[in-house]
C-alpha cells in the first residue's frame, strides 16, 4: 500500500517540524510545506497530497480562506485544521465551510494521529 | 468582563501552556506593580492583538535567557537559524494567547480573533501603546529567565459605555 501523503501549511517551523516527526514515525509522508495560504494553494496544485494540515492564523490569507479555495479546486480535498484558537465559534466557522476536524495547538500526538486516521478513512 | 478578569485568563494560559511547550514553571511575581513602564532595556519583545468583543494589545518582554530557552527548546534543543528565531517566539506567543482567547470566547460567548504576532528587538516601537493606555501587568520569573506581559484591553461593552 502506498504511503499517505501530507502537505503542511503553517508559518511556524516549530509546528511543521513537530508534525513531520510524529506523522512520519506513523506511516505518513510529508511531501511539502508552505508558510502561507498563498504558497499552500500553489503547492497543492503541484503536489496533490492526500491530506492537507492547515494552520488558521497566518500572514496573508488565513487558513479558513485557504481551505475554502482548496475546496473549490477539489471538493474532495481532505483538510485538518490546526490552531491555538479552538473556541466554539471557530468550530462553528469550520463546520460552516464544510470541514470537520480542528486540532488545538499545542496538540497531543495521539489526538493528531487519531484525527489523521479519521480523515484518511473519509 | 473587566480588564482584571481578562488578565487572569491570560495569566492561567501563560503558566499552563509554557509548562506544556517548554517544561518551564513560570512563577508570578509582584515586581514593578506600581511602575508599569518597561524598565528592562535588554531582551526581546512581541506584540499580538485581539479584535472583536475583546480588543486587546498584548505586549510580552522576554529576558535574553528565557528567549534563548524558548527558541532552543521549541527547536528540539538547538538554536534555530537566525532568520527563523522570530518565528519560534511568534509561535510561542500565538499558542498562549490563542489558548487564552479561546477560553474567553467560550466564557463570554462572543467572538474575538487573534492577529499574527510581531517580533521586536527593541521596545521603542511599543512605547506609544504603553504610554497611551493603562495596561494590566503580569510579571513572571523562572529558572530559565524573566517574562513581563502588558495587556491593554477593552470590551465592546466598555466602548459602548464610552460612546454614551
Amino acid at each position: 500500500m502506498s504511503e499517505i501523503t501530507i502537505m503542511v501549511v503553517d508559518d511556524s517551523p516549530f509546528a511543521s517540524k513537530q508534525i513531520k516527526d510524529i506523522v512520519e514515525e506513523n506511516g505518513y509522508k510529508v511531501i511539502g510545506y508552505a508558510k502561507s495560504g498563498e504558497e499552500g494553494i500553489r503547492l497543492y496544485d503541484e503536489l496533490h497530497p492526500d491530506i492537507v494540515i492547515l494552520d488558521i492564523i497566518m500572514p496573508g490569507i488565513d487558513g479558513l480562506e485557504t481551505a475554502e479555495i482548496l475546496m473549490k479546486k477539489n471538493p474532495k480535498v481532505k483538510i485538518m485544521m490546526l490552531s491555538s484558537l479552538c473556541d466554539s465559534g471557530t468550530l462553528e466557522e469550520i463546520k460552516q465551510i464544510g470541514l470537520k476536524y480542528l486540532v488545538p495547538k499545542p496538540w497531543e500526538n495521539d489526538v493528531l494521529l487519531a484525527t489523521l486516521e479519521l480523515l484518511n478513512r473519509q | 468582563m473587566t480588564g482584571t478578569e481578562i488578565c487572569d485568563v491570560f495569566d492561567e494560559s501563560f503558566g499552563e501552556v509554557t509548562q506544556k511547550l517548554i517544561c518551564v514553571d513560570l512563577q508570578k511575581t509582584t515586581e514593578n506593580k506600581k511602575n508599569k513602564m518597561p524598565v528592562l532595556q535588554h531582551g526581546y519583545w512581541e506584540l499580538i492583538q485581539t479584535k472583536g468583543y475583546i480588543n486587546a494589545q498584548i505586549i510580552c518582554h522576554f529576558s535574553e535567557d528565557l528567549f534563548q530557552c524558548i527558541i532552543d527548546t521549541m527547536n528540539g534543543g538547538c538554536t534555530p537559524p537566525k532568520e527563523e528565531i522570530a518565528l519560534y517566539l511568534n509561535e510561542y506567543v500565538n499558542i498562549i494567547c490563542g489558548h487564552a482567547i479561546s477560553k474567553l470566547n467560550n466564557m463570554v460567548k462572543k467572538p474575538s480573533r487573534l492577529s499574527v504576532p510581531s517580533f521586536y528587538r527593541t521596545s521603542e516601537p511599543l512605547h506609544s501603546i504603553l504610554d497611551n493606555n493603562q495596561p494590566e501587568f503580569l510579571a513572571y520569573s523562572s529558572k530559565a529567565g524573566k517574562l513581563q506581559v502588558y495587556i491593554c484591553c477593552s470590551t465592546e461593552n466598555d466602548q459602548k459605555e464610552d460612546a454614551e
